[in-house]
């Protein structure tokens, strides 16, 4: 498991303080929750996406289908 | 019992019988009490999903997507949903749960192509192609949070075209959230890969209630959500608008209509439910509609149990006794 060292804004870490204490857990656990629900479902596949040419084009004819 | 019923109209006999599109909006009411006995056709549940697909969808993203289930089918998926209005999933026929699949976004270039391709978006407007391919997938340019929130906007736009399609057909809706233990459950249950985020189960069914629920809901006064020009100088309603608008249908007599309470402790007691779950609370005007009036007494805090019950683990159904009584009382079968 990764190890991450985060620093966040007073006024934000107060509000997950009291966001951990509303759900009786602890401050760590409630970030590293949040963390977790983000990134699961963000898992993108680069091999599906259009690529653009070398020099950054690519030849189309929005007509010719 | 047969949970899907296949009669299709004529076109002439839908047209003539669904309201517009406006009247459809002022009618719509989060319907709470369902009919469980009357089973829902499978051809709306298809329109339902059907104006979803046309909803706006950011870039061509069309990420959402929606599982239907029936009750009948999967008996023990209603109760497995939700410990906060099990009374409610246990009465709709038909439960959708709608979610968002970042894995769409892969694929957003093509969809976007395809726009470009029907002439959806043009040069004119700044469609180029290779700008396009530069900007599409938006994975390529935006932050996974903001992803997060493109998807969920687009939930709310299909849903929302479902929920009006849903009432001009005459069934009721209603979104419900569902806690922290079945939301992780629910992917496996419903095999949703994992990429996908689930976002709301929608309740549909038959209303058991009135169509009208009691009335518009009080929402915020109109000059307090809606400016003008900028934030703080309000929107002034018309009232010859309001007069017309109410004549179509879209603004209706506000919550709550003479004897809602009467009415929805009748459903209560007719769905069998005890005495001590009769709604009993005075329906005064809140301090939010005009402040000084009532004060809401301080919140109390929930105890470690409700915390953990709600949050982390999936419940034993707290109604279920209730609904085995009522199913064997009635002769419905499991």
């Amino acid at each position: 498991m990764a190890k991450i060292t985060v620093e966040l804004p007073d006024d934000i870490v107060e509000i997950i303080k009291q966001r951990a204490e509303d759900l009786k857990t602890t401050p760590e656990a409630y970030v590293a929750t949040n963390l977790i629900l983000l990134f699961r479902p963000c898992i993108f596949d680069r091999s599906k996406w259009l690529v653009p040419g070398k020099d950054n084009s690519v030849t189309y004819d929005p007509y010719k289908v | 019992m047969v949970s899907v019923v296949d009669v299709l109209p004529s076109p002439e006999e839908l047209i003539n019988t669904i309201p517009n599109a406006l009247k459809a909006i002022g009618d719509r009411r989060s319907i709470r009490w369902y009919d469980p006995t009357k089973p829902v056709e499978r051809w709306k549940i298809q329109a339902m999903l059907e104006a979803a697909r046309q909803a706006p969808t950011v870039g061509n993203f069309c990420g959402v997507g929606a599982v239907v289930c029936y009750r009948d089918e999967d008996p023990e998926l209603w109760e497995f949903v939700s410990d906060w209005s099990q009374i409610q999933t246990q009465q709709a026929p038909v439960l959708i749960f709608w979610y968002y699949d970042m894995a769409a976004f892969d694929t957003q270039g093509q969809r976007i192509h395809d726009l470009l391709r029907v002439g959806a978006a043009d040069k004119a407007h700044g469609w180029e192609y290779d700008r396009v391919c530069r900007m599409f997938p938006l994975p390529r340019v935006l932050p996974d949070i903001i992803l997060h929130r493109i998807a969920a906007i687009d939930v709310g736009n299909a849903t929302q075209n479902a929920i009006i399609a849903a009432q001009a057909l005459g069934l009721g809706t209603c979104l419900n959230g569902v806690g922290g233990a079945v939301r992780r459950a629910l992917p496996q249950k419903l095999n949703l890969p994992k990429t996908a985020v689930f976002c709301w189960v929608m309740t549909v069914g038959y209303p058991a209630e009135d169509p009208k629920a009691g009335g518009v809901r009080p929402r915020r006064p109109f000059e307090e959500m809606y400016f003008e020009g900028k934030f703080g100088k309000p929107f002034k309603r018309d009232p010859k608008v309001i007069e017309l608008l109410r004549k179509v249908g879209l603004i209706q007599d506000e919550a709550p209509l003479p004897g809602r309470l009467e009415e929805l402790n009748t459903l209560t007691k007719a769905f069998g439910l005890g005495d001590e779950w009769l709604t009993d609370w005075k329906l005064e005007k809140s301090g939010c509609i005009k402040p000084g009036v009532i004060k809401d007494p301080p919140l109390t805090k929930l105890s470690k149990e409700e915390v953990e019950r709600t949050v982390f683990r999936v419940t034993p159904p707290v109604l279920r006794e209730r609904a085995e009584e009522y199913r064997k009382r009635k002769g419905i079968k499991e």
